[in-house]
C-alpha cells in the first residue's frame, strides 16, 4: 500500500494566525480577536517573529482541523467550543511601515485604534517591547473616556515610561524596579509564586475597570524553558505559571494583547521552535478566556485509583 | 588485564553499537539477553522529520556512555542518588541486531520487517528494545511482541504503558491514512492479546482530541497528563501505571516517546510539547518501570537534525540507560 492515500493537508505556505480567516479591517466585527504582525526588530531578529508564530500557530488551529473532532486541554481537562473560535479569529497580515517616516509607530497606533473602535481585540505578533508606547497610544485614541487605560506588562525589562494621567500599569518581572509612581504596581515573579491568588487579586484591583493591554515579552519566561529571547534570565516565569496568570486574568477587561521579544533565529536557526510554541501556548489561555469558548472541566477518573 | 587487552580498549569500533554491545544475529541470542533493533524510519511522521537518524545517534551516545561507565567502574562506581557502590553486570549480553529493513514507500512492508525482528527476539526469551524512528514504528515493534506471545504462549495477555506528549490515538489522518505517528497507540489497542483496559498514557500535554480521551477512559484506559505528573509526582504516577497495566496479566509493553520531556530540555524531536516534565522526572518514571515485568520496549522520536546542540540524543541515551539499568548495573552495597 502506498504511504499517502489522500492529498496532503495545506500545511505549507503563508498560513494565517491559528488558521483563522484572512481579513481586512473593514471585515472586523465586535468580539473578534484580530491578529496582525509587526515585522520589526532593532536589537534582534524579532522581525521574523510574526512568520514564526503564524507557522507554529497552525498547530493550534484545531477549529479548522478535520482530524480533531473535539479539542480538549488535557492538563486542565477543559473542552473548547471550536466552532465559536473559528468565527472569531481573523488575521490582517503584517503591518507595513509608514511610507512617510519609514517607521511603524503611526500605522501601529492607528491600527490598534481602529480595531478597538470596532469593539474587537487586537493581537500584535512580533516586534520588540519598544512598540508598547504606540500600542498604548492607539488604545488611548479609541477610549474616549477619561478614566485612562491599563497595561499589564510581563517582561524582564521592568522600566516603563509610557503612562499618561489616569493610566495605570502592573509590571511582572524577575527583578522589578521600585516604582516612584503609584500608578505603577511592580511585582517580582518570586513574590507572585509565593502568594499567587492574593497577588492576582491585587493586580486585578490595580487595573480596575480600565481597558487593559496585556504585553507578554519572551524575556519574561525563564530561559531554560526556551532560548528564543535576546535577554536570557533564569528567574522568569514557567509556562504553567504564565498560563495560570492568564486564565485568572480572563475576567479583566482585556482590550488588546501583544507578544514581543521573540527571536526565532536563536536556538539553532529556527530548527527548533520552542519559543514561539511556548508563547502561543501561554497566550491561548487568555484568548480563549476572553472569547469565553472554554466549557466545563471533564473530571479525570484516575484520581480515585 | 594484559597489556594488549588494555591497549585494545583504547580503540573504539568504527561502527557504534547500542551500549557497545555485541554485533550478533538472532541465532546467538539467549534468554535474558537484551536485543536492540534499529527502526530508522521517519516516513510515517507527518511534519518535522529527522528521526531516521535516531538509531545511529543513540548507538553513538550509548556506546560513549558505556565507555565512560567502564572507565569509571575501574575505580568503583557510586550511585550518587542512593550512595550505593555499584558495578557493571558481567555476563548479561547486550546484542545489537542492526536495523530493520525500512521500505519508505511501502509502510506495510516496513511493519512486517520490524515485527518479524521483535517477534524473533521474543521467541528466544530475550528482551526486544526497538529504537526509532518516529512513533509509528512502535506499532510494528509491539505487533511483533504480540504475535510471538500469541504463538508461543497462547492465552498470555499484556498491558501497555506509553510515555508521550501525545495520545497517538487517532484512527486515521486525512492525508496519511491509518499508519502514521498519530495512530500507533490505537493500532496497538487493536492487537488481539493486549488488554486494552490495561493501557496507560503518561505525560500527555496541551490540546488533544476530547473524543479520544473519552474513548480511552471509556474502555478503562488511564491517562496521566503532564499536569498529573507534577501534581501527583512522577514516581507515584509510575507506580499507579504499573499497577493498572499489570492487572490480570504479567507482562507490560513500554513505549518511550522522548517528546514527553519538555522541549526546553529536549528540542530534538518532531512534535514538541511544553509539558514542563524535566529530565529528573522522566528518569524517576523509568526507574520504576525498569523493575516492571517488561516484555518489550521501544524508544522513539529522537531527531538529531532538529537539535544542533546534540543534547537531545545525550538525554535520550541516559533515559535508555535508566530503563535498562537493572540489566546493566549491579548494586554492591553501601560503600565503606
Amino acid at each position: 500500500m502506498t504511504l499517502r492515500i489522500e492529498p496532503l493537508p495545506r500545511m505549507a505556505g503563508h498560513l494565517p494566525f491559528m488558521r483563522g480567516r484572512l481579513a481586512r479591517l473593514d471585515n472586523v466585527g465586535p468580539g473578534m480577536v484580530v491578529a496582525f504582525g509587526l515585522p520589526s526588530g532593532f536589537n534582534s531578529r524579532s522581525d521574523l517573529a510574526p512568520l514564526a508564530m503564524r507557522e507554529t500557530s497552525a498547530y493550534f488551529g484545531s477549529h479548522f482541523n478535520a482530524n480533531m473532532k473535539s479539542a480538549m486541554d488535557i492538563d486542565q481537562r477543559q473542552v473548547l467550543r471550536s466552532a465559536d473560535v473559528a468565527g472569531s479569529m481573523v488575521d490582517l497580515g503584517d503591518l507595513r511601515p509608514d511610507p512617510a517616516t519609514g517607521t511603524f509607530e503611526g500605522t501601529l497606533r492607528r491600527t490598534i485604534a481602529q480595531i478597538r473602535e470596532k469593539d474587537a481585540i487586537p493581537l500584535l505578533l512580533g516586534g520588540e517591547q519598544g512598540c508598547l508606547s504606540s500600542v498604548l497610544a492607539g488604545l488611548r485614541m479609541s477610549e474616549p473616556w477619561s478614566n485612562g487605560i491599563a497595561a499589564l506588562i510581563i517582561s524582564a525589562a521592568s522600566d516603563i515610561d509610557v503612562l499618561q494621567a489616569n493610566d495605570v500599569a502592573c509590571v511582572v518581572s524577575a527583578s522589578p524596579e521600585v516604582p516612584g509612581d503609584p500608578a505603577i504596581m511592580s511585582l517580582a515573579i518570586r513574590d507572585l509564586r509565593q502568594r499567587f491568588e492574593s497577588h492576582v487579586e491585587s493586580i486585578l484591583r490595580h487595573l480596575g475597570q480600565r481597558p487593559v493591554h496585556v504585553a507578554l515579552d519572551a524575556s519574561a519566561i525563564a530561559s531554560h524553558w526556551h532560548g528564543a529571547s535576546t535577554s536570557a534570565g533564569f528567574a522568569g516565569l514557567s509556562l504553567s505559571e504564565c498560563r495560570r496568570l492568564f486564565r485568572q486574568l480572563g475576567v479583566a477587561n482585556i482590550a488588546s494583547l501583544s507578544i514581543t521579544g521573540l527571536d526565532p533565529t536563536i536556538n539553532g536557526l529556527s530548527l527548533v521552535k520552542t519559543g514561539q510554541r511556548l508563547l502561543l501556548t501561554a497566550i491561548l489561555d487568555l484568548i480563549y478566556a476572553r472569547l469565553g469558548v472554554l466549557e466545563r472541566r471533564v473530571e479525570t477518573p484516575h484520581v480515585c485509583v | 588485564m594484559s597489556a594488549s587487552e588494555a591497549l585494545s580498549r583504547a580503540f573504539s569500533s568504527p561502527v557504534s553499537r547500542f551500549f557497545d554491545g555485541e554485533n550478533a544475529d538472532l541465532s546467538l541470542l539467549r534468554r535474558g539477553d537484551v536485543a536492540f533493533i534499529g527502526m530508522p524510519s521517519d516516513a510515517t511522521h507527518t511534519s518535522r522529520i529527522g528521526t531516521r537518524f535516531g538509531p545511529r545517534a543513540l548507538r553513538h551516545e550509548t556506546s560513549m556512555l558505556m565507555h565512560q561507565l567502564r572507565r569509571d567502574a575501574e575505580g568503583g562506581l557510586i550511585d550518587t542518588a542512593s550512595g550505593l557502590a555499584c558495578g557493571l553486570v558481567d555476563g548479561r549480553a547486550l546484542v545489537d541486531l542492526g536495523d530493520a529493513t525500512i521500505h519508505p514507500l511501502d509502510v506495510e512492508k516496513t511493519i512486517r520487517s520490524i515485527a518479524d525482528m521483535t517477534g524473533a527476539v521474543v521467541k528466544t526469551g530475550a528482551l526486544p528494545v526497538a529504537i526509532g524512528g518516529d512513533h509509528f514504528n512502535s506499532y510494528p515493534a509491539c505487533l511483533g511482541v504480540s504475535e510471538a506471545l500469541a504463538r508461543y504462549e497462547p492465552g498470555a495477555r499484556f498491558g501497555y504503558i506509553q510515555i508521550d506528549g501525545h495520545l497517538d490515538f487517532c484512527d486515521r489522518l486525512a492525508a496519511w491514512g491509518p499508519f502514521n505517528h498519530a495512530t500507533n497507540a490505537r493500532r496497538c489497542s487493536e492487537l488481539p492479546n493486549i488488554r486494552r483496559e490495561n493501557m496507560v498514557w503518561i505525560g500527555i500535554a496541551g490540546w488533544v482530541d476530547g473524543n479520544d480521551v473519552a474513548e480511552i477512559e471509556g474502555f478503562g484506559g488511564l491517562i496521566f497528563s503532564a499536569e498529573d505528573v507534577h501534581r501527583i509526582g512522577a514516581r507515584e504516577v509510575a507506580c499507579r501505571a504499573v499497577a493498572h497495566a499489570q492487572r490480570n496479566c504479567d507482562r507490560i509493553y513500554l513505549t518511550i516517546d522522548v517528546d514527553a520531556l519538555d522541549s526546553g530540555f529536549l528540542p530534538g524531536t518532531g512534535s514538541i510539547v511544553h509539558s514542563e516534565i524535566t529530565s529528573r522526572q522522566y528518569l524517576d518514571l523509568l526507574e520504576v518501570f525498569a523493575e516492571a515485568p517488561l516484555c518489550g520496549i521501544d524508544m522513539v522520536e529522537v531527531s538529531p537534525p532538529l537539535d544542533p546542540s546534540g543534547r537531545s540524543e545525550a538525554i535520550a541515551a541516559q533515559l535508555l540507560f535508566e530503563i535498562l539499568r537493572p540489566r546493566l548495573v549491579v548494586e554492591r552495597g553501601r560503600r565503606a
